[in-house]
């Protein structure tokens, strides 16, 4: 009962919460956007003008320029171009949201398609694929190092911890994905510098899948490195703080190992401002991610919108944004969502 | 306890990490290697380094010059200085000659050979005689030379009198020759296997003669055998010095970090403190403002806001700052939600004491030293977002900035080619700009953080 | 009576930077089987300190640094960790906190946690146990599924005292088990503790700093004042008559029926760091003499009773 509320709660508040951010994108880029509007309704009319060429060979120039003039006019006209700003806004969002995003000036997506839904849709598996395996495997070992290091307060690993975290805090992962392809890739030769399958992939679904492993190890692996050492210090810390608490010594008094009491006493009391670090963390670590994603070729929405910076690609700039914040909004509900199970005030409705 | 005192208390405590007190000592041989930049840096030199065109006479991609020690043989470029030019005409035209010689005792050729006449008046041909140890030579002509123009084994009128050499030596016919078939030729053992053969020790010799018009009057001229090796930190592919960006790359990335997170920390901090202090309905107002920044992917949205606001130093460390000061709202608040839950802010309560009062000597004495903290802990952050916009090619311009070499470099290969000296130095700049400003933030972290009670 | 728990010569310390910190020195203590005993002080006195180290949980660095603890014969203090955590924790000796408000780890529910300790030392658990558990100390079934922020405080001790009496321990170390709680709970948990004395058979050290609450439940009494036992004997004559002038002034702040004329001891307790030669209670005690500066006063008495006072 408690649960259902706060998931309503969170909902509502997430909900606006994006509006609100698209807004704000909205109006940050509303010059560009307008231009992106106009530059796809002139390619529109001229796909349109070639069709009804084709099909009715018989019109007249005149009649022909007033059909696409019309055309052109319906098409900006969905997108509010003669109404008050308010108008405007609202059915601009509305297509954002719709996934109407336009075409692209340039880039295809891989089955030749133009349209900047498709192209961004062709793209985003490979970034969530990446993001969530790296954000997990942070979040599982960062976690337990942190944990280990607070059980041995003062001891070698909880020693070690912050030094890794510090260094980590001054290393972008994807410079070390520069690094990391010099050396595996170009002077050990072992694991491929970039892309996310062989060209021309191995037959066979097995071989594939092994293929596509060994392109995912390293930019995998580097955003992995920079990015565990800064949790597990965190971990430690809220571990750490935890520890100080009366109900650990109870716990210890009622003769549990002292397994028991860090891994499941102390782990799951601290579970919930884990939770809330991980979230932060998740959202500190989504940029360098996509720039992770250039170094090495993979081809994802940061390696997307590098290209499309490189041709000057606005539509699909303002198209893989506008996804990217979607993502990692739906990362952030779901990490509300489970903060929600963790903590017990929460199922008795007294959060 | 009073401010002071604890303010104080703060410093002895911090004084005692060691690691703190090895950040504070580097950062202040950043700022002042920065202000050395600064001051040395004009405006014009920002736009030689933009123009690749300022940097042929440098050995391109080439390794630093100390790789020579770890048992490489990458010869350093040689500078000739011509000796007097010496007036061979008589009477009707000008006619100069001069030369310079110089040893060569590496196992590998230069890289190339590199001319800047200068003169004044008109050149109708100017002949570079190249003279190897064994006596036999080159002679490339290049006629009506442009003065203050670079001419080297790239050029076609150096590319033909090299040829016709190869030709000569080998008997065999060169449709077209690449550089470092050029610089075999220059320096191998003449004969059949010319451009296969080992390098000539010994005095080589360079001598250049200019023919022209009536009142030529040739001056300083720039004879360079280009190396294999530069400088402490290499070239990149169009012959700029690392070491030269790397060091002009300083000053911003400092300036877009600190910058950056002062004003990210201080409205953070402000925004999460007042909101947790505030409590209730304008809590909850103000901690939803927070999620909408904190859930925008900073990263693309400052891509997408590039194309419609001028990015300068400040406009830039602002959006970076608009998009990144959640973090710092919602530790803020968390500290703001602590105090209010002391006895004294009741007592001010009861005492009815102005809520901003109350606010001023209560939460912003116990938000200022984690805001410090914060505010050294995060300039990393900034910095390194800085260089990772630059690094997609998202930065001001008139600046040079390591993400812009690091981008040079991907968009070279610098990593397949294996010229690490690119990838690494300006890498290591971000690492060594960062680290001092962490240590010292974790150290202050340390001191101002809550303590967790001894018992 | 034969002593389930015999301490002898005990002494803890730990370092701190002023010192070496003597929490407790030469504590020799008894508590026979089915005994309420009491063990009371001023805060800061070593009683919780004494309690953890006989439980052999001393937050680190502080350390046994002599005597032992014999409980049923074994010394507890020199067994493997292991075998004291197997065999002893909980099942022989529980302990109910200072901090029993804040001793439910908040996560689980308390019926989880009964059940949890219930089946890490091999015992049945199940519903109707913790249903039982939580009847004995006059709770409701329905608690078991709460979790800790759902109850009350006094309902939070008892709820941990039955957590304390589930495996059936002989000895129950309650460390000021009514700190925090309003006076009628207080008066509810004492006389609960008393019940299940009559009841189960346990043996029940009880530490405070309340006289008035000491004198209701329990048989004999010793008094600690910086880390040494300065006076012990049985609980109404120590009270009525008290011997070492700390007890007095102890027995005197108290509030009772008869007088509402409360003195409080002027002075503060010695830094245990720095204990010097004499008597720790010279410098507060109204009828020090010269030998209390020099000397310090040894334990001496005959059967269950004694005093550390140069006056006897």
């Amino acid at each position: 009962m408690g649960y259902a509320r706060f998931i309503a709660g969170k909902t509502a508040s997430y909900v606006l919460a994006l509006l609100a951010a698209v807004s704000l994108l909205y109006v940050g880029i509303y010059p560009t956007l307008q231009k992106v509007i106009q530059a796809s309704a002139v390619e529109a009319a001229s796909e349109f003008q070639r069709n009804l060429a084709r099909g009715h060979p018989g019109l007249s120039l005149a009649q022909m320029a007033s059909e696409v003039a019309t055309y052109k006019a319906a098409y900006l006209g969905a997108f509010g171009f003669d109404q008050p700003f308010p108008v405007k806004f609202a059915l601009q969002m509305a297509n954002l949201f719709e996934f109407h995003l336009g075409s692209s000036f340039f880039i295809q997506a891989p089955d030749g398609s133009k349209q900047v839904s498709a192209i961004v849709a062709a793209y985003l598996p490979n970034t969530i694929l990446l993001f969530t395996t790296g954000t997990l495997l942070v979040v599982a070992v960062g976690g337990v190092i942190g944990l280990l290091a607070a059980r041995s307060a003062g001891g070698k690993l909880d020693r070690v911890v912050p030094v890794v975290a510090i260094v980590h805090s001054s290393v972008p992962s994807w410079w070390i994905g520069f690094i990391f392809i010099a050396y595996f890739a170009y002077s050990l030769n072992v694991l491929p510098s970039g892309g996310i399958s062989s060209v021309p992939p191995p037959a066979g679904t097995l071989p594939a899948f092994a293929d596509f492993l060994r392109h995912l190890t390293l930019p995998l692996f580097s955003f992995f490195i920079v990015n565990f050492g800064g949790f597990a210090y965190v971990t430690r810390s809220l571990a750490v703080s935890t520890m100080g608490e009366d109900f650990v010594t109870t716990a210890r008094a009622r003769g549990m190992t002292e397994g028991r009491v860090l891994f499941k006493h102390v782990l799951r009391t601290a579970s919930p401002s884990i939770v809330t670090q991980s979230i932060l963390a998740v959202a500190g670590s989504l940029g360098g991610a996509i720039v992770t994603e250039v170094v090495f070729r993979w081809p994802g929405l940061g390696f997307l919108t590098f290209e499309a910076i490189i041709q000057n690609d606005l539509p699909v700039i303002i198209g893989s944004t506008f996804i990217l914040t979607i993502i990692l909004f739906m990362g952030l509900y779901i990490g509300e969502l489970v903060y929600g199970v963790l903590d017990p005030r929460i199922k008795t409705g007294d959060l | 306890m009073e401010p002071s005192g604890r303010r104080r208390g703060y410093l002895r405590e911090f004084l005692r990490s060691r690691s703190g007190v090895a950040g504070l000592v580097l950062l202040v041989a950043l700022f002042a290697t920065s202000a050395f930049v600064v001051a040395t840096t004009s405006p014009s030199q920002v736009q030689r380094w933009q123009n690749p065109a300022a940097w042929e006479g440098n050995p391109q991609a080439a390794p630093p010059a100390w790789v020579n020690y770890f048992g490489v043989d990458a010869p350093q470029t040689v500078q000739l200085s011509l000796g007097r030019w010496s007036n061979l005409s008589s009477g009707a035209g000008g006619a100069f000659s001069a030369s310079a010689s110089f040893s060569w005792e590496h196992g590998v050729p230069a890289s190339d050979l590199a001319v800047v006449p200068v003169f004044k008046g008109q050149v109708y041909e100017m002949d570079v005689t190249w003279t190897k140890p064994d006596g036999s030579s080159v002679v490339m002509s290049v006629s009506s030379p442009v003065s203050g123009s670079f001419y080297d084994a790239t050029s076609s009128s150096f590319k033909q009198g090299i040829a016709q050499f190869i030709q000569a030596q080998t008997g065999a016919y060169v449709s077209s020759v690449t550089t470092p078939q050029e610089v075999a030729a220059l320096f191998g053992q003449d004969g059949r296997d010319l451009l296969n053969s080992s390098v000539q020790r010994g005095t080589y010799t360079v001598a250049v003669e200019v023919l022209g018009a009536r009142g030529l009057a040739p001056s300083s001229w720039e004879v360079s055998v280009v190396g294999d090796s530069y400088g402490t930190m290499g070239t990149d592919s169009s012959g700029r010095p690392i070491d030269l960006g790397v060091l002009a790359g300083l000053p911003w990335a400092l300036e877009i970090g600190s910058l950056g997170s002062v004003v990210a920390v201080v409205g953070g901090v402000l925004w999460g403190g007042l909101s947790g202090f505030l409590g209730g309905a304008k809590d909850r107002a103000m901690s939803w403002g927070t999620l909408v920044i904190l859930a925008t992917p900073g990263l693309a949205f400052i891509v997408a806001l590039s194309y419609n606001v001028r990015l300068t130093l400040l406009s830039e460390a602002l959006i970076i700052a608009g998009l990144s000061w959640p973090v710092f709202a919602i530790i803020a608040r968390t500290v703001s939600l602590s105090i209010k839950s002391q006895t004294y802010v009741e007592a001010d309560r009861a005492m009815g004491v102005s809520q901003l009062r109350t606010f001023t000597t209560h939460f912003l004495t116990r938000l200022t030293p984690v805001t410090v903290a914060f505010t050294a802990l995060s300039v990393s952050g900034f910095i390194i977002t800085g260089e990772t916009l630059a690094f997609l090619g998202i930065e001001p311009a008139n600046v040079i900035t390591w993400g812009g070499i690091l981008n040079a470099a991907i968009s070279f290969d610098a990593s397949v080619h294996g010229w690490w000296w690119w990838v690494l130095f300006p890498g290591v700049m971000i690492i060594v700009a960062s680290l001092p400003f962490v240590l010292v933030g974790f150290a202050l972290d340390r001191v101002v953080a809550p303590r967790v009670s001894a018992r | 009576m034969t002593a389930l728990l015999e301490a002898r010569g005990l002494a803890i310390r730990y370092p701190s930077p002023r010192g070496e910190v003597r929490a407790a020195e030469e504590v020799d203590l008894e508590v026979g089987s089915g005994e309420i005993v009491g063990l009371a002080g001023e805060s800061g006195s070593g009683k919780t300190t004494l309690a953890m180290g006989m439980m052999r949980l001393l937050p680190p660095p502080g350390r046994v640094a002599a005597g032992e603890v014999l409980f049923d014969g074994t010394d507890i203090l020199s067994i493997p960790e292991e075998r004291f955590r197997r065999e002893y924790r909980w099942t022989k000796i529980s302990m109910v906190f200072q901090g029993s408000m804040n001793g439910f780890t908040p996560v689980f529910t308390v019926g989880a946690q009964i059940d949890e300790v219930m089946r890490i030392h091999g015992r049945e658990g199940g519903r109707a146990a913790i249903g039982r558990l939580l009847r004995m100390v006059d709770l409701d079934d329905g608690i078991a599924r709460r979790y800790p922020h759902e109850l009350s405080g006094g309902q939070k001790q008892r709820a941990f005292i039955a957590m304390a009496l589930a495996l059936e321990p002989k000895l129950v170390l309650a460390d000021e088990p009514t700190t925090a709680l309003d006076v009628i709970t207080q008066a509810n948990v004492v006389n609960l503790l008393k019940r299940l004395r009559k009841e189960t058979g346990v043996s029940i050290l009880l530490i405070t700093h309340d006289l008035a609450l000491i004198s209701q439940a329990a048989e004999r009494l010793y008094l600690m004042y910086a880390g040494r036992v300065v006076e012990r004997g049985p609980s109404d004559r120590l009270l009525r008559e008290p011997m070492h002038p700390y007890t007095q002034g102890l027995v005197a702040a108290t509030p009772t029926l008869e007088s509402r004329d409360i003195k409080g001891i002027p002075g503060f307790m010695p830094d245990l760091a720095r204990l010097g030669e004499g008597c720790s209670f010279h410098p507060r005690c109204p009828r020090a003499m010269d030998v209390c500066r020099r000397e310090r006063p040894a334990l001496r008495g005959v059967g269950g009773e004694g005093v550390a006072c140069w006056l006897y």
